[in-house]
Protein backbone atom coordinates (compact mmCIF):
# COMPACT_ATOMS: atom_id res chain seq x y z
CA UNK A 1 0.00 0.00 0.00
CA UNK A 2 2.87 1.65 0.81
CA UNK A 3 4.29 1.51 -2.35
CA UNK A 4 1.52 2.15 -4.55
CA UNK A 5 1.24 5.70 -2.56
CA UNK A 6 4.45 6.24 -2.91
CA UNK A 7 4.22 5.64 -7.02
CA UNK A 8 1.07 7.62 -6.78
CA UNK A 9 2.72 10.74 -5.54
CA UNK A 10 6.23 10.46 -7.37
CA UNK A 11 5.16 10.16 -10.97
CA UNK A 12 3.35 11.80 -14.33
CA UNK A 13 0.59 10.13 -15.29
CA UNK A 14 2.11 8.12 -18.25
CA UNK A 15 3.80 5.72 -15.33
CA UNK A 16 0.61 4.50 -14.21
CA UNK A 17 1.22 2.08 -17.23
CA UNK A 18 3.42 0.09 -14.92
CA UNK A 19 2.26 -0.72 -11.37
CA UNK A 20 4.07 -2.20 -8.34
CA UNK A 21 2.94 -4.56 -5.56
CA UNK A 22 4.96 -5.81 -2.69
CA UNK A 23 8.66 -4.41 -3.31
CA UNK A 24 10.71 -6.29 -0.60
CA UNK A 25 14.53 -5.99 0.37
CA UNK A 26 16.52 -8.87 2.53
CA UNK A 27 17.81 -7.46 5.42
CA UNK A 28 21.68 -7.54 5.50
CA UNK A 29 24.14 -5.52 7.20
CA UNK A 30 25.99 -2.25 6.87
CA UNK A 31 28.48 -2.54 3.63
CA UNK A 32 27.11 -5.93 2.32
CA UNK A 33 25.27 -6.32 -0.51
CA UNK A 34 21.73 -7.60 -1.05
CA UNK A 35 18.71 -7.91 -3.38
CA UNK A 36 15.40 -6.23 -3.41
CA UNK A 37 11.83 -7.79 -5.21
CA UNK A 38 9.20 -6.87 -6.82
CA UNK A 39 5.83 -7.74 -9.06
CA UNK A 40 5.50 -5.09 -12.10
CA UNK A 41 2.51 -5.03 -13.67
CA UNK A 42 2.42 -3.14 -17.64
CA UNK A 43 -1.12 -2.09 -17.75
CA UNK A 44 -0.35 -1.19 -21.73
CA UNK A 45 -0.62 -2.78 -24.95
CA UNK A 46 3.54 -2.22 -24.92
CA UNK A 47 6.42 -4.34 -23.39
CA UNK A 48 8.31 -2.08 -21.61
CA UNK A 49 11.76 -2.26 -19.59
CA UNK A 50 13.33 -1.46 -16.81
CA UNK A 51 16.64 -0.47 -17.84
CA UNK A 52 17.89 1.19 -14.59
CA UNK A 53 17.65 0.91 -10.88
CA UNK A 54 18.46 3.32 -7.72
CA UNK A 55 18.19 3.87 -4.49
CA UNK A 56 20.01 6.20 -1.88
CA UNK A 57 20.54 2.90 0.21
CA UNK A 58 23.33 1.43 -1.63
CA UNK A 59 26.35 2.68 -2.93
CA UNK A 60 25.19 0.87 -6.64
CA UNK A 61 21.89 -0.80 -7.76
CA UNK A 62 22.18 -3.15 -10.63
CA UNK A 63 19.43 -5.23 -13.01
CA UNK A 64 20.73 -8.68 -12.04
CA UNK A 65 19.25 -12.15 -13.46
CA UNK A 66 20.09 -15.81 -11.92
CA UNK A 67 20.21 -18.24 -14.56
CA UNK A 68 22.20 -21.91 -14.76
CA UNK A 69 25.35 -22.37 -15.74
CA UNK A 70 26.31 -26.15 -16.10
CA UNK A 71 24.91 -27.14 -12.71
CA UNK A 72 25.30 -24.26 -11.04
CA UNK A 73 23.02 -21.03 -10.12
CA UNK A 74 25.14 -18.01 -11.24
CA UNK A 75 24.14 -14.42 -10.94
CA UNK A 76 24.68 -12.02 -13.74
CA UNK A 77 23.47 -8.49 -14.77
CA UNK A 78 20.98 -7.89 -17.10
CA UNK A 79 20.67 -4.76 -19.32
CA UNK A 80 17.19 -5.02 -18.91
CA UNK A 81 14.00 -6.68 -17.72
CA UNK A 82 10.99 -7.04 -19.50
CA UNK A 83 7.49 -6.38 -18.28
CA UNK A 84 5.49 -7.85 -20.77
CA UNK A 85 2.71 -6.02 -22.37
CA UNK A 86 -0.81 -6.63 -20.13
CA UNK A 87 1.54 -9.22 -18.39
CA UNK A 88 3.86 -8.75 -15.65
CA UNK A 89 7.39 -9.65 -14.45
CA UNK A 90 7.91 -11.00 -10.45
CA UNK A 91 11.33 -10.65 -9.84
CA UNK A 92 11.92 -12.87 -6.78
CA UNK A 93 14.69 -14.70 -5.32
CA UNK A 94 16.60 -17.19 -7.70
CA UNK A 95 14.93 -14.74 -10.55
CA UNK A 96 15.18 -11.32 -11.85
CA UNK A 97 16.30 -9.32 -8.47
CA UNK A 98 17.75 -5.77 -8.08
CA UNK A 99 20.92 -6.33 -6.87
CA UNK A 100 22.15 -3.38 -4.16
CA UNK A 101 26.04 -3.30 -3.77
CA UNK A 102 27.70 -1.40 -0.40
CA UNK A 103 24.33 -1.02 1.75
CA UNK A 104 25.13 2.83 2.56
CA UNK A 105 23.69 1.43 6.37
CA UNK A 106 22.16 -1.19 8.11
CA UNK A 107 19.31 -2.69 6.77
CA UNK A 108 16.97 -4.01 9.42
CA UNK A 109 13.86 -5.88 9.41
CA UNK A 110 11.01 -3.54 8.77
CA UNK A 111 13.33 -0.95 7.57
CA UNK A 112 11.89 0.54 4.44
CA UNK A 113 14.20 2.24 1.40
CA UNK A 114 13.17 4.39 -1.65
CA UNK A 115 14.05 2.48 -4.77
CA UNK A 116 13.83 4.70 -8.20
CA UNK A 117 13.37 2.09 -11.45
CA UNK A 118 13.85 3.68 -14.88
CA UNK A 119 11.51 2.74 -17.80
CA UNK A 120 12.34 2.85 -21.55
CA UNK A 121 9.10 4.85 -21.87
CA UNK A 122 11.43 7.40 -19.89
CA UNK A 123 9.43 7.29 -16.78
CA UNK A 124 10.27 6.61 -13.64
CA UNK A 125 8.60 4.00 -10.74
CA UNK A 126 9.38 4.89 -7.11
CA UNK A 127 8.82 2.34 -5.05
CA UNK A 128 9.22 1.84 -0.82
CA UNK A 129 10.70 -1.62 -0.27
CA UNK A 130 10.45 -3.36 3.22
CA UNK A 131 13.26 -5.40 4.38
CA UNK A 132 12.77 -8.52 5.49
CA UNK A 133 14.75 -11.43 6.95
CA UNK A 134 15.05 -13.45 4.77
CA UNK A 135 16.77 -17.29 4.74
CA UNK A 136 16.65 -17.64 0.73
CA UNK A 137 18.41 -15.26 -1.91
CA UNK A 138 21.74 -16.12 -0.83
CA UNK A 139 22.82 -15.22 -4.09
CA UNK A 140 22.87 -11.69 -2.74
CA UNK A 141 25.67 -12.20 -0.50
CA UNK A 142 27.44 -15.47 -1.83
CA UNK A 143 27.73 -14.15 -5.90
CA UNK B 1 -7.26 -23.67 -9.59
CA UNK B 2 -9.73 -21.46 -9.57
CA UNK B 3 -8.97 -19.91 -6.53
CA UNK B 4 -5.29 -19.46 -7.56
CA UNK B 5 -6.31 -17.85 -11.08
CA UNK B 6 -8.23 -15.58 -9.40
CA UNK B 7 -5.45 -14.99 -7.08
CA UNK B 8 -3.28 -13.95 -9.87
CA UNK B 9 -5.71 -11.77 -11.07
CA UNK B 10 -5.66 -10.25 -7.34
CA UNK B 11 -1.81 -9.09 -7.83
CA UNK B 12 -2.71 -8.06 -11.47
CA UNK B 13 -4.00 -4.94 -10.15
CA UNK B 14 -0.81 -4.26 -8.33
CA UNK B 15 -0.80 -2.57 -4.84
CA UNK B 16 -4.56 -2.84 -4.73
CA UNK B 17 -3.94 -6.73 -4.10
CA UNK B 18 -2.78 -5.30 -0.14
CA UNK B 19 -6.13 -3.95 0.61
CA UNK B 20 -9.53 -4.53 0.11
CA UNK B 21 -9.04 -5.01 -3.58
CA UNK B 22 -7.82 -8.55 -2.36
CA UNK B 23 -10.24 -9.18 -0.17
CA UNK B 24 -13.14 -8.60 -2.99
CA UNK B 25 -10.93 -10.76 -5.19
CA UNK B 26 -10.69 -13.40 -2.73
CA UNK B 27 -14.41 -13.53 -2.15
CA UNK B 28 -15.64 -13.41 -5.73
CA UNK B 29 -13.77 -16.95 -6.19
CA UNK B 30 -14.86 -18.57 -3.64
CA UNK B 31 -18.53 -20.71 -3.91
CA UNK B 32 -21.50 -19.21 -1.15
CA UNK B 33 -20.27 -20.60 1.60
CA UNK B 34 -16.76 -20.09 1.25
CA UNK B 35 -16.69 -16.70 2.72
CA UNK B 36 -17.19 -18.36 5.67
CA UNK B 37 -14.00 -19.39 6.10
CA UNK B 38 -12.44 -16.17 5.87
CA UNK B 39 -12.60 -13.70 8.90
CA UNK B 40 -11.63 -10.45 8.59
CA UNK B 41 -7.81 -9.31 10.22
CA UNK B 42 -9.06 -5.91 10.35
CA UNK B 43 -11.60 -4.42 12.02
CA UNK B 44 -12.06 -2.95 15.58
CA UNK B 45 -10.89 -5.83 17.77
CA UNK B 46 -8.76 -8.36 17.04
CA UNK B 47 -9.94 -11.93 15.48
CA UNK B 48 -9.57 -14.96 17.20
CA UNK B 49 -11.48 -14.34 20.42
CA UNK B 50 -15.45 -13.73 18.82
CA UNK B 51 -14.50 -15.88 16.15
CA UNK B 52 -16.40 -18.67 17.00
CA UNK B 53 -13.88 -21.60 18.32
CA UNK B 54 -11.67 -22.83 15.35
CA UNK B 55 -10.18 -26.72 15.33
CA UNK B 56 -6.62 -26.07 16.22
CA UNK B 57 -4.80 -23.39 17.91
CA UNK B 58 -1.41 -22.49 18.65
CA UNK B 59 -0.12 -20.16 21.16
CA UNK B 60 3.40 -18.80 20.73
CA UNK B 61 5.15 -16.57 23.31
CA UNK B 62 8.03 -14.78 22.12
CA UNK B 63 10.69 -12.76 24.33
CA UNK B 64 12.27 -9.30 23.49
CA UNK B 65 15.60 -9.03 22.31
CA UNK B 66 17.97 -6.96 23.84
CA UNK B 67 18.23 -4.10 22.60
CA UNK B 68 14.97 -3.84 20.87
CA UNK B 69 13.44 -0.41 21.53
CA UNK B 70 10.41 1.19 20.17
CA UNK B 71 11.57 1.86 16.82
CA UNK B 72 12.26 -1.88 16.29
CA UNK B 73 8.91 -2.56 18.17
CA UNK B 74 7.24 -0.37 15.57
CA UNK B 75 9.23 -2.29 12.63
CA UNK B 76 8.01 -6.10 14.67
CA UNK B 77 4.72 -5.27 15.16
CA UNK B 78 4.32 -3.74 11.23
CA UNK B 79 6.06 -6.99 9.80
CA UNK B 80 3.51 -9.40 11.81
CA UNK B 81 0.29 -7.35 10.73
CA UNK B 82 1.37 -7.47 7.08
CA UNK B 83 2.42 -11.31 7.37
CA UNK B 84 -1.30 -11.94 8.79
CA UNK B 85 -3.19 -9.66 7.06
CA UNK B 86 -2.27 -11.75 4.20
CA UNK B 87 -2.09 -14.88 5.59
CA UNK B 88 -5.97 -14.62 7.05
CA UNK B 89 -7.21 -13.71 3.56
CA UNK B 90 -5.59 -17.46 2.91
CA UNK B 91 -2.58 -15.10 0.30
CA UNK B 92 1.06 -15.70 0.77
CA UNK B 93 2.80 -13.71 3.25
CA UNK B 94 6.01 -11.75 1.13
CA UNK B 95 8.26 -14.32 0.62
CA UNK B 96 6.41 -17.08 1.66
CA UNK B 97 8.90 -19.85 0.79
CA UNK B 98 5.29 -22.35 1.32
CA UNK B 99 3.09 -20.58 -0.72
CA UNK B 100 0.57 -22.98 -1.34
CA UNK B 101 0.33 -23.55 2.25
CA UNK B 102 -1.31 -19.88 2.76
CA UNK B 103 -4.52 -20.66 0.17
CA UNK B 104 -6.64 -22.98 1.83
CA UNK B 105 -9.64 -20.80 3.62
CA UNK B 106 -9.65 -22.31 7.13
CA UNK B 107 -10.90 -19.69 9.45
CA UNK B 108 -7.10 -18.48 10.10
CA UNK B 109 -7.04 -15.63 12.82
CA UNK B 110 -3.96 -14.44 14.19
CA UNK B 111 -3.85 -12.34 17.49
CA UNK B 112 -1.28 -10.71 18.93
CA UNK B 113 -0.73 -9.99 22.64
CA UNK B 114 2.01 -8.15 25.37
CA UNK B 115 3.08 -9.55 28.24
CA UNK B 116 4.21 -7.63 31.30
CA UNK B 117 7.75 -7.51 30.11
CA UNK B 118 6.83 -6.34 26.66
CA UNK B 119 5.72 -3.02 28.52
CA UNK B 120 8.83 -3.55 30.95
CA UNK B 121 11.86 -3.62 28.40
CA UNK B 122 10.04 -0.97 25.97
CA UNK B 123 9.89 1.52 28.78
CA UNK B 124 5.85 1.96 28.55
CA UNK B 125 5.19 0.80 32.38
CA UNK B 126 3.02 4.10 32.00
CA UNK B 127 0.69 2.75 29.43
CA UNK B 128 0.10 -0.65 30.44
CA UNK B 129 -3.78 -0.77 30.84
CA UNK B 130 -5.85 -0.66 34.32
CA UNK B 131 -6.36 -3.83 35.48
CA UNK B 132 -3.71 -5.84 33.69
CA UNK B 133 -0.84 -7.62 36.21
CA UNK B 134 0.80 -11.06 36.66
CA UNK B 135 -1.41 -13.36 38.28
CA UNK B 136 -0.02 -13.86 42.00
CA UNK B 137 1.19 -17.68 42.62
CA UNK B 138 -1.03 -19.93 44.12
CA UNK B 139 -0.84 -23.00 46.01
CA UNK B 140 -2.06 -25.12 43.55
CA UNK B 141 0.35 -23.86 40.85
CA UNK B 142 3.24 -26.13 39.57
CA UNK B 143 4.55 -23.94 37.30
CA UNK B 144 6.81 -24.68 34.48
CA UNK B 145 9.24 -21.76 32.89
CA UNK B 146 8.24 -23.71 30.28
CA UNK B 147 4.93 -22.99 29.52
CA UNK B 148 5.10 -19.65 31.32
CA UNK B 149 5.37 -16.01 31.17
CA UNK B 150 6.67 -14.00 27.36
CA UNK B 151 6.96 -10.48 26.25
CA UNK B 152 4.72 -11.26 22.75
CA UNK B 153 1.95 -13.78 22.42
CA UNK B 154 1.01 -15.18 18.83
CA UNK B 155 -2.43 -16.67 19.17
CA UNK B 156 -2.93 -18.81 15.77
CA UNK B 157 -5.92 -20.00 15.19
CA UNK B 158 -7.75 -22.24 12.16
CA UNK B 159 -9.55 -25.78 11.39
CA UNK B 160 -7.28 -26.72 8.98
CA UNK B 161 -3.31 -27.96 10.96
CA UNK B 162 -1.65 -27.56 7.96
CA UNK B 163 -2.81 -24.08 7.19
CA UNK B 164 -2.06 -23.09 10.98
CA UNK B 165 1.66 -24.87 11.00
CA UNK B 166 2.06 -22.77 8.22
CA UNK B 167 1.17 -19.68 9.40
CA UNK B 168 2.96 -20.29 12.66
CA UNK B 169 6.10 -20.64 10.88
CA UNK B 170 6.00 -17.97 8.26
CA UNK B 171 5.26 -16.00 11.54
CA UNK B 172 8.32 -17.13 13.51
CA UNK B 173 10.29 -16.10 10.41
CA UNK B 174 9.11 -12.50 11.01
CA UNK B 175 9.61 -12.61 14.66
CA UNK B 176 12.82 -13.87 15.16
CA UNK B 177 15.28 -11.01 14.34
CA UNK B 178 13.86 -9.01 17.37
CA UNK B 179 12.54 -12.14 19.51
CA UNK B 180 14.04 -15.56 21.14
CA UNK B 181 11.27 -18.17 20.85
CA UNK B 182 10.05 -18.77 24.58
CA UNK B 183 7.57 -21.19 24.45
CA UNK B 184 4.70 -22.81 21.71
CA UNK B 185 1.77 -24.76 23.25
CA UNK B 186 -0.77 -26.25 20.44
CA UNK B 187 -4.20 -27.18 21.24
CA UNK B 188 -7.24 -28.83 19.39
CA UNK B 189 -10.84 -28.85 20.01
CA UNK B 190 -13.98 -29.72 18.45
CA UNK B 191 -14.71 -26.65 16.29
CA UNK B 192 -18.09 -24.41 16.62
CA UNK B 193 -18.28 -23.16 12.73
CA UNK B 194 -20.99 -20.83 14.29
CA UNK B 195 -22.01 -19.27 18.14
CA UNK B 196 -24.88 -21.77 18.11
CA UNK B 197 -22.91 -24.79 17.68
CA UNK B 198 -22.92 -27.69 20.61
CA UNK B 199 -20.29 -26.25 23.30
CA UNK B 200 -17.06 -28.89 23.15
CA UNK B 201 -15.67 -31.05 25.49
CA UNK B 202 -12.64 -31.46 27.27
CA UNK B 203 -10.68 -34.66 28.03
CA UNK B 204 -11.96 -35.19 30.74
CA UNK B 205 -15.12 -35.81 28.65
CA UNK B 206 -16.85 -32.96 29.87
CA UNK B 207 -19.27 -30.15 28.30
CA UNK B 208 -16.52 -27.46 29.35
CA UNK B 209 -17.41 -23.72 28.01
CA UNK B 210 -21.24 -23.62 28.73
CA UNK B 211 -21.35 -20.21 30.58
CA UNK B 212 -19.84 -17.82 28.15
CA UNK B 213 -21.14 -14.68 26.69
CA UNK B 214 -22.24 -14.99 23.37
CA UNK B 215 -20.77 -13.71 20.15
CA UNK B 216 -22.36 -11.09 18.88
CA UNK B 217 -23.95 -10.09 21.89
CA UNK B 218 -23.53 -6.26 23.61
CA UNK B 219 -22.92 -8.94 27.17
CA UNK B 220 -20.00 -9.75 25.07
CA UNK B 221 -18.51 -6.49 24.56
CA UNK B 222 -19.29 -5.53 28.22
CA UNK B 223 -17.12 -9.10 29.31
CA UNK B 224 -14.64 -9.16 27.07
CA UNK B 225 -13.53 -5.71 25.06
CA UNK B 226 -11.97 -3.25 27.04
CA UNK B 227 -13.17 0.67 26.77
CA UNK B 228 -12.07 3.90 28.05
CA UNK B 229 -12.06 3.22 31.71
CA UNK B 230 -8.94 1.20 30.62
CA UNK B 231 -7.32 3.77 31.83
CA UNK B 232 -4.81 4.27 28.33
CA UNK B 233 -6.27 5.11 25.40
CA UNK B 234 -4.84 2.68 22.98
CA UNK B 235 -6.24 -0.58 24.34
CA UNK B 236 -10.42 0.60 24.02
CA UNK B 237 -11.44 -2.42 21.78
CA UNK B 238 -8.61 -4.75 23.33
CA UNK B 239 -8.96 -7.53 25.72
CA UNK B 240 -6.72 -9.54 28.47
CA UNK B 241 -6.08 -13.08 27.99
CA UNK B 242 -5.16 -15.47 30.71
CA UNK B 243 -3.43 -18.64 29.26
CA UNK B 244 -3.35 -21.69 31.74
CA UNK B 245 -1.96 -24.92 31.06
CA UNK B 246 -3.77 -27.46 33.26
CA UNK B 247 -2.14 -30.84 33.18
CA UNK B 248 -5.46 -33.40 34.00
CA UNK B 249 -4.37 -36.25 36.11
CA UNK B 250 -6.39 -38.71 33.80
CA UNK B 251 -4.89 -41.82 35.81
CA UNK B 252 -6.92 -41.00 39.09
CA UNK B 253 -9.83 -39.48 37.57
CA UNK B 254 -10.07 -42.81 35.61
CA UNK B 255 -11.03 -44.48 39.38
CA UNK B 256 -13.45 -41.78 40.13
CA UNK B 257 -17.27 -43.71 38.60
CA UNK B 258 -19.20 -41.14 36.51
CA UNK B 259 -21.36 -40.40 39.90
CA UNK B 260 -17.85 -39.23 41.66
CA UNK B 261 -16.87 -37.15 38.69
CA UNK B 262 -20.50 -35.53 38.33
CA UNK B 263 -20.14 -34.23 41.98
CA UNK B 264 -16.28 -32.99 41.29
CA UNK B 265 -17.64 -30.81 38.14
CA UNK B 266 -21.74 -30.23 39.43
CA UNK B 267 -22.85 -31.26 36.01
CA UNK B 268 -24.21 -34.30 34.37
CA UNK B 269 -20.90 -35.50 31.90
CA UNK B 270 -23.41 -36.65 29.36
CA UNK B 271 -25.68 -33.58 28.97
CA UNK B 272 -23.52 -30.88 30.39
CA UNK B 273 -26.37 -30.23 33.03
CA UNK B 274 -25.66 -28.98 36.16
CA UNK B 275 -26.77 -31.80 38.98
CA UNK B 276 -30.39 -29.83 39.60
CA UNK B 277 -31.34 -29.72 36.10
CA UNK B 278 -31.75 -31.43 32.68
CA UNK B 279 -30.22 -29.18 30.15
CA UNK B 280 -26.76 -27.65 29.54
CA UNK B 281 -28.07 -24.16 29.92
CA UNK B 282 -30.41 -25.02 33.00
CA UNK B 283 -29.57 -22.48 35.57
CA UNK B 284 -27.40 -24.46 38.59
CA UNK B 285 -29.78 -24.23 41.61
CA UNK B 286 -26.75 -23.99 43.98
CA UNK B 287 -29.38 -24.20 47.02
CA UNK B 288 -31.16 -27.11 46.67
CA UNK B 289 -30.56 -30.02 48.79
CA UNK B 290 -31.91 -33.55 48.27
CA UNK B 291 -33.83 -35.64 50.73
CA UNK B 292 -30.93 -36.03 53.61
CA UNK B 293 -30.74 -32.43 53.37
CA UNK B 294 -26.87 -32.12 51.35
CA UNK B 295 -26.51 -30.02 48.92
CA UNK B 296 -27.44 -31.61 45.43
CA UNK B 297 -24.48 -29.60 43.83
CA UNK B 298 -21.78 -29.63 46.48
CA UNK B 299 -20.40 -26.72 47.74
CA UNK B 300 -16.82 -27.04 46.44
CA UNK B 301 -17.93 -28.69 43.00
CA UNK B 302 -16.08 -26.62 40.02
CA UNK B 303 -19.27 -24.92 39.29
CA UNK B 304 -20.41 -23.78 42.65
CA UNK B 305 -16.89 -22.61 43.51
CA UNK B 306 -16.71 -21.06 39.45
CA UNK B 307 -20.02 -19.33 39.67
CA UNK B 308 -19.66 -15.72 39.02
CA UNK B 309 -20.79 -13.37 42.55
CA UNK B 310 -22.38 -10.41 40.21
CA UNK B 311 -21.97 -9.15 36.95
CA UNK B 312 -18.27 -8.23 37.69
CA UNK B 313 -16.47 -11.12 37.67
CA UNK B 314 -17.14 -13.10 34.55
CA UNK B 315 -15.18 -13.85 30.85
CA UNK B 316 -14.91 -15.54 28.44
CA UNK B 317 -13.62 -19.15 28.01
CA UNK B 318 -12.03 -20.26 24.95
CA UNK B 319 -9.85 -23.39 25.54
CA UNK B 320 -7.82 -25.78 23.50
CA UNK B 321 -7.29 -29.30 24.76
CA UNK B 322 -3.29 -30.40 24.68
CA UNK B 323 -2.59 -33.99 24.29
CA UNK B 324 1.66 -34.44 24.30
CA UNK B 325 1.26 -38.36 24.63
CA UNK B 326 2.89 -40.08 27.38
CA UNK B 327 5.08 -38.02 30.23
CA UNK B 328 8.49 -39.62 31.46
CA UNK B 329 6.58 -41.58 34.39
CA UNK B 330 4.41 -43.10 32.11
CA UNK B 331 1.33 -40.99 32.77
CA UNK B 332 -0.75 -39.46 29.72
CA UNK B 333 0.76 -36.28 29.19
CA UNK B 334 -2.73 -33.91 28.77
CA UNK B 335 -4.71 -31.15 29.61
CA UNK B 336 -6.54 -27.84 28.93
CA UNK B 337 -5.20 -24.62 27.28
CA UNK B 338 -7.23 -22.73 29.68
CA UNK B 339 -7.66 -19.26 27.61
CA UNK B 340 -9.66 -16.70 29.74
CA UNK B 341 -10.35 -13.50 28.06
CA UNK B 342 -11.84 -10.25 29.73
CA UNK B 343 -11.69 -6.35 29.35
CA UNK B 344 -9.86 -6.11 32.91
CA UNK B 345 -8.08 -8.96 34.13
CA UNK B 346 -7.92 -7.76 38.16
CA UNK B 347 -11.73 -7.31 38.15
CA UNK B 348 -13.10 -9.50 35.93
CA UNK B 349 -10.80 -12.95 36.62
CA UNK B 350 -8.71 -13.26 39.41
CA UNK B 351 -11.87 -13.41 42.16
CA UNK B 352 -12.95 -16.39 40.24
CA UNK B 353 -9.61 -17.95 40.05
CA UNK B 354 -8.84 -16.91 43.78
CA UNK B 355 -12.14 -19.25 44.67
CA UNK B 356 -10.94 -21.95 42.20
CA UNK B 357 -7.45 -21.47 44.12
CA UNK B 358 -9.09 -21.93 47.31
CA UNK B 359 -11.72 -25.12 47.10
CA UNK B 360 -12.37 -26.74 44.20
CA UNK B 361 -12.82 -30.62 44.26
CA UNK B 362 -11.30 -30.73 40.61
CA UNK B 363 -8.09 -29.27 42.22
CA UNK B 364 -7.99 -33.29 42.90
CA UNK B 365 -7.20 -34.13 39.07
CA UNK B 366 -6.05 -31.02 37.73
CA UNK B 367 -2.43 -29.06 37.87
CA UNK B 368 -1.42 -25.79 36.50
CA UNK B 369 1.65 -26.29 35.17
CA UNK B 370 1.80 -22.95 32.94
CA UNK B 371 0.71 -19.27 33.29
CA UNK B 372 0.80 -16.28 31.23
CA UNK B 373 -1.00 -13.18 30.75
CA UNK B 374 -0.97 -10.80 28.07
CA UNK B 375 -2.74 -7.77 27.03
CA UNK B 376 -4.53 -8.03 23.40
CA UNK B 377 -4.98 -4.56 22.09
CA UNK B 378 -7.38 -3.68 19.13
CA UNK B 379 -7.46 -4.53 15.37
CA UNK B 380 -6.06 -2.20 13.18
CA UNK B 381 -7.30 -0.91 9.74
CA UNK B 382 -5.36 -2.07 6.40
CA UNK B 383 -3.12 0.98 6.94
CA UNK B 384 -2.25 0.62 10.05
CA UNK B 385 -0.76 -2.51 12.11
CA UNK B 386 -1.75 -3.85 15.70
CA UNK B 387 -0.69 -1.87 18.47
CA UNK B 388 0.04 1.01 16.60
CA UNK B 389 -1.80 3.04 19.19
CA UNK B 390 0.27 1.43 22.05
CA UNK B 391 3.97 2.50 19.65
CA UNK B 392 2.87 5.61 17.90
Amino acid sequence: MTALLALAAACSPSSEAVTASDPYVKAMPAGEMTAAFVTLTNTTSSDIEVTAAHTDAAESTELHEMTMDGSAMVMQQVDAITIPANGSVTLEPGGFHLMLMGLTEALEPGAEITITLTLSTGDELTLTAVARDMANAQESYHP
Amino acid sequence: MRRRGLLGVGLGVGGLALGAGGTVAVDRALSPHEPDRLIPFHGAHQGGVETPLQAHGVFTAHDLRDGVDLAAATRLMRLVSDDAARLCRAEPAVNDQEPELARTPSRLTVTVGFGPGWFERLGLQDRVPTGFADLPSYEIDQLQRRWSGGDLLLQVCGDDALVVSHAVRQLSKTVRAFTTPRWVQRGFSTPMSTPDSPTPRNLMGQIDGTVNPRSGTDDFATVVWADRDAGVDWFAGGTMLVLRRIAMLMETWDELDPHGQELAVGRRIATGAPLTGQQEHDQPDLNATDHSGLPVIPKFSHIARAAHTDRGDRFLRRSYNYDEGVAEDGTADLGLLFAAYQANLTRQYLPVQGRLAQQDLLNEWTVPIGSAVFALPPGCGPDGFLGEGLLR
